[in-house]
């Protein structure tokens, strides 16, 4: 019977430390609050630089580098015990801390270490209530983000109703404090919206992961000052990593967000004064006889000879005396180049037989030709002949050198003469 | 039969006379005809020729002008055309080969054959044609050439 009550003490025993182990060694995965305190300072800034302050304390519960992989330390260790011989510590931990990255020890005794050598400096005892063997205590660690935003624009000076590009670049520095006891870092981070108020009553917004820098263009349709402002919304994560004397990394993963703002002074001129003056043309006419067409080439005139009686073809031309003139600011800057697009034949109509000849007051497209008669001779006033006045109206189009285009209607005119009529003797 | 011998005299002196008129007045009414006639073909000629406008010098200065050859051309072939319509015409393929054909288009000018003056391109034209007399060849006067002109101002 006592050793039945026997068994059952020690069996009672056994299950409440393995279930303290258990409860030890889920619980170590999180880091005790009351033990370690992480702060986090972001502080915006709207002069063109912001940053943000992360730091953990620990005064008590702080341990070198863990063994193993999947935490956030640079540095790994194998923790090795060590019975030694003492009354209040009657083993030890020796910790050999490697750079992860070269897997050198980083804490190796000298040659001169007084015995007893395990091969460390790094000894922790296994007691819970004391602090790490030949190793200073760490209280706290930090990491510091500083973000910079800088604005630009492109020209310096635009032109008023010209496109301009304002650009926003924002440049960090990152601190991390990764040491032996405990990590301080900021990761992740992001831009996570820019917004660009150009000023002008127009802001422009992008949301999304856009990267450090944007540009967008834009154009201020009025001459004045404009007050820039670019503003980043940061958003990111620091996490704070810990570890416990039996290597069980700790972490507190805390989000941040923090706003950098700048801005710049564009300056929009006003826009230059552009003239255009319209080109001096006139009417020239290349005649052939019959309605077949021909006369296609050649420069045009102003005056030419009929037949009585005959239907006369007229290609039109636009005779150009003076070319358009493009000014700017009263200076001249270039010549247009005129085209004729179209004409319409003004006055009455002429003695073309009905159906064959132009009717007056309909706009032609610049190719067709213009089919006239006359069947009277010239009149005889004051003993002189008066020619035959056709009045038109030219449509012309004018490209200047800026790419403007403007449409023009020129009323001209051109003469005829018709003195040939049949006679013998 | 004094009076009827006197009578026959007469008649025997003024026959010749009264032969001589008639045959005078026979050839030159002819001789008018005729003239009018090649009058009538040398002016159609020259007035048809008058339509060979110079159509690319039209175009390309706006100034009417004939084309020379072909106007030249022109007015010879209907001018062979126009005497060989003419009964009393001979050889009018010599004659309108022979024909004197001038195109003026330098105005003012004057007409090389008749003198007139010319203010509007046209084209002159000058014929001879011999002409024979029926009558009058009774007194040794056998032929006369005729010499007709005319010119035709440029037209449709």
């Amino acid at each position: 019977m006592r050793a039945a009550s026997a068994i059952r003490k020690a069996l009672l025993t056994t299950g409440i430390s393995l279930t303290l182990l258990v409860t030890t060694a889920t619980s170590g995965h999180t880091l005790d609050p009351s033990a370690a305190v992480v702060t986090i300072t972001s502080v915006s800034g709207y002069a063109g630089h912001a940053f943000v302050f992360a730091q953990v304390s620990d005064s008590t519960l702080t341990y070198p580098a863990p063994t193993g992989t999947g935490h956030q330390s640079p540095f790994v260790s194998e923790w090795v015990p060590e019975p030694i011989s003492s009354a209040s510590c009657p083993w030890i931990w020796a910790v050999y801390v490697f750079d992860r990255a070269t897997m050198a020890q980083i804490n190796a005794p000298p040659p001169t270490a007084p015995a007893p050598n395990f091969g460390t400096t790094t000894m922790v005892c296994a007691n819970p209530s004391s602090t790490p063997v030949a190793q200073p205590p760490v209280a706290d660690a930090a990491a510091r983000l500083d973000l910079d935003l800088q604005v630009s624009v492109a020209p310096a000076i635009s032109t008023a109703g010209s496109p301009s590009v304002v650009s926003a670049v924002l440049s960090s520095t990152l601190t991390q404090d990764l040491n032996l006891y405990l990590n301080m870092a900021i990761e992740d981070w992001s831009v996570t919206s820019w917004t660009l108020d150009f000023g002008d009553g127009q802001i422009a917004t992008l949301n999304g992961s856009i990267g450090t820098a944007i540009s967008l263009p834009h154009t201020y349709q009025s001459a004045g000052r404009y007050d820039a402002r670019a503003t980043a919304s940061v958003s990111g994560h620091a996490q704070a990593a810990a570890y416990d004397r039996y290597g069980t990394v700790h972490l507190i993963r805390r989000p941040f967000s923090v706003v950098v703002s700048n801005d710049l002074a564009a300056t929009a001129r006003a826009r230059p004064s552009r003239t255009y003056l319209p080109p001096q043309a006139a009417v020239g006419v290349v005649p052939s006889l019959g309605s077949g067409g021909g006369g296609t080439s050649g420069a045009g005139f102003r005056q030419i000879d009929a037949l009585r009686g005959a239907l006369t073809t007229l290609t039109v031309r636009l005779l150009v005396i003076h070319e358009a003139v493009w000014r700017i600011d009263g200076s001249a800057r270039g010549f247009g180049q005129s085209r004729l697009s179209g004409w319409r034949l003004d006055g009455a109509a002429s003695d073309a037989p009905a159906g064959s000849g132009t009717i007056p007051g309909t706009i032609h497209p610049a190719s067709d030709p213009m089919y006239l008669q006359w069947n009277a001779p010239d009149r005889i006033v004051g003993a002189h002949a008066e020619e035959y006045v056709v009045p038109m109206t030219l449509y012309v189009d004018t490209r200047f050198p800026d790419g403007h285009v403007a449409s023009y209607a020129i009323r001209s005119s051109f003469s005829v003469s018709i003195n040939f009529a049949a006679q013998s003797g | 039969m004094s009076r009827r011998g006197q009578s026959v005299l007469y008649s025997v002196l003024l026959m010749p006379i009264l032969i001589l008129v008639f045959a005078l007045a026979v050839d030159i009414g002819s001789l008018q005809m005729q003239k009018l006639r090649l009058r009538y073909a040398v002016d159609l000629a020259t007035v048809t020729a008058a339509t060979d406008v110079d159509t690319a010098f039209y175009s390309r200065t706006g100034r009417l002008e004939l084309d020379v050859a072909t106007a030249t051309a022109t007015a010879r072939a209907y001018l062979l055309r126009n005497l060989r319509g003419l009964a009393d015409t001979p050889n009018p393929a010599a004659i309108a080969a022979a024909a004197d054909i001038t195109v003026v288009n330098r105005v003012p000018a004057v007409d090389p054959y008749t003198g007139m003056r010319l203010d509007r391109p046209a084209v002159c034209a000058r014929i001879r044609v011999p002409h024979r007399f029926d009558l009058l060849g009774w007194i040794g006067l056998r032929s006369v050439d005729l010499t007709v002109a005319a010119n035709a101002e440029i037209r449709t």
